[in-house]
């Protein structure tokens, strides 16, 4: 499967008469986005925003972030399963309007959801402060339930971003890279001197508020599967996944893993990247050993050299990930775990909830308990009270000034587990 | 084939599975005792303690599955419970005074989560 990114390079959003991009400028019609991110019946009202790096601005709570793509040539549509049928996609090309996102916000429940903040100390720990992002607040109608509260959100940003994708349709992108994996095969066959590596990609899948789809199917329901890499460009995994902002995987960032482009990255000079294989992270003990059985025969099936797994959330996903990593080394495949660490405020306690011996090769993406000082911001999108209830945040972590005092696990993308933000460990 | 035991100090679980649980008047940290209790008198677990990405510090609520059975020590459930009421003891008190509203949402999460188990 191959595929082709033209990235259309976003430097500023503003609103505008048509919706365009112009000389790097992405122009919103402000109503006419308000009135296709709205259509559904179970939606009150939309809002739309534009928050730019460097402004004063505050985003909270944040439930999704996403990036507008527009599938240009080759089968199927961006969001296969929900905007789009279920046509196979990750081939052709793709243009992405590089550097720009929409953020969907809204009180989807009580708590949970994280916040961006476009400038100050916040800032550093998001990747989405760097980002010109068309915010969409999205309020149901009253006495929705829960489930459908979530989903109409979700979709409401995935209607925002086609619309705004097809802006890049005709434009000419600043650059354009190829991505190729072959079938299994032909692809061992490619580089036959060099290590073979997959890439078992673990998804946040426990219920409501807790979901994660592929191709429109609750990633839950299935046994672990094979995957092209470059479906993801496409966006065939989104997220519906509200709960835990640091290390929860935004639509985004799965459309930008970057633990994927950094394999194709060493594809042919290092490693021989064969693909993923995708798993889920389930409530019973039953399921996580059915599952993680099932990845551990998918590596041995493709015959890798190695694999790098990659885990999201905290607490039971670490019991997925140890026995991911026991199963599949027990076979004789190297692996390197990546996750993130709730190591109290002081970085003292013991990191995970699960540990194995054979975990010997770990990245971490930081410790979510570090607590971070956010000062008040001249503008808040969506609802600042919330701060008293978000993961992360405790009885008094917004202050009457504005300001909010909480741990880092509140900032959305703070300890992604796929690598996709700023921290870092350097030697002294 | 055993009959799960739901063991819960959720009202919203109790609503649905009536004949499935074992309420539990208290913390989240008195459910897992209970599991754990259960466990030592030959029970295994069904569900993952620490299920959801929702800290066990921060919901007001938990329901744990299990099998009631009666017979030797699982080994293997007795750690997994050990190991959460030793995360749940070194994460520091983050409950706060939530509105019904939130903790409404709260239940139905825990609710939807155990209703994942067939």
């Amino acid at each position: 499967m191959r595929l082709e990114i033209g990235e259309i390079l976003i430097k500023d959003v503003q609103f505008g008469e048509a919706t365009a991009v112009k000389n790097g400028t992405l122009y919103v019609n402000q109503a006419e986005l308000a009135v296709i991110a709205g259509q559904d019946d179970r939606i009150k009202s939309v809002e739309v925003f534009l928050a730019r790096p460097g402004e004063s601005v505050r985003i909270l709570p944040v439930k999704d972030v996403i990036e507008p793509r527009v599938k240009v040539e080759g089968s199927g549509n961006i969001f296969p399963g929900f905007i789009a049928d279920v046509e196979t996609v990750g081939s052709g090309r793709t243009h992405v309007l590089k550097g720009a996102a929409v953020v969907t916000t809204g009180k989807i429940v009580g708590f949970q959801e994280g916040i961006i903040d476009m400038s100050g100390p916040g800032a550093d720990y998001t990747p989405f402060s760097k980002t010109q992002n068309v915010v969409v607040k999205v309020e149901p109608v009253d006495g929705i339930n829960q489930h459908d509260h979530e989903y109409v959100v979700r979709m409401a940003g995935f209607r925002a971003a086609v619309y705004l994708g097809e802006a890049g349709r005709e434009a000419k992108p600043d650059n354009v890279t190829t991505y190729e994996t072959k079938p299994i095969l032909e692809q061992a066959a490619q580089y036959p001197g060099l290590p073979k590596v997959a890439y078992v990609y673990m998804l946040q899948t426990q219920g409501l508020l807790h979901n994660t789809f592929y191709y429109g199917v609750n990633v839950a329901e299935i046994v672990p599967t094979f995957m092209y890499p470059t479906e993801i460009m496409d966006s065939a995994i989104v997220s519906g996944n509200c709960v835990s902002a640091c290390d929860k995987n935004p639509t985004y960032i799965h459309a930008n893993n970057p633990v994927i482009m950094d394999l194709y990255a060493e594809h042919g000079k290092t490693i021989n990247f064969m693909g993923c294989i995708i798993t889920n992270e389930n409530v019973t003990l039953a399921d996580k050993e059915r599952s993680s059985n099932m990845t551990a025969k998918l590596t041995g099936f493709l015959g890798v050299d190695a694999v790098i797994i990659s885990e999201e959330g905290f607490g039971n996903p670490d019991a997925d990930l140890v026995m991911n990593c026991n199963k599949i080394e027990a076979q004789g495949i190297k692996t390197v775990l990546i996750t993130d660490e709730y190591a109290g405020q002081d970085g003292g306690s013991q990191s995970l909830a699960d540990s194995t011996p054979l975990g010997n090769a770990v990245v971490t993406a930081g410790n979510a308990n570090e607590v971070v000082e956010l000062p008040a911001m001249d503008t808040v999108i969506g609802y600042p009270e919330v701060a008293h209830v978000i993961a992360g945040g405790w009885e008094g972590s917004l202050r009457a000034d504005g300001s909010i005092e909480a741990e880092i696990q509140v900032i959305i993308g703070a300890t992604n587990e796929l690598g996709y933000g700023y921290l870092t460990a350097k030697a002294v | 084939m055993v009959v799960h035991v739901l063991i819960t100090n959720n009202t919203a679980v109790v609503a649905k599975y009536p004949m499935h649980t074992r309420f539990i008047k208290g913390s989240v940290s008195d459910v897992f005792c209970a599991v754990r209790d259960e466990i030592h008198k030959g029970a295994t677990l069904i569900s993952h303690p620490l299920s959801g990405s929702i800290k066990p510090n921060e919901s007001p609520y938990k329901s744990i599955a299990i099998a009631p059975t009666t017979g030797p020590l699982e080994y293997k459930s007795l750690c997994t419970i050990e190991d959460a009421i030793s995360t749940l003891a070194r994460l520091p008190d983050r409950q706060r005074s939530y509105s019904e509203s939130v903790l409404e949402d709260f239940r139905i999460i825990d609710l939807d989560l155990i209703s994942h188990i067939k």
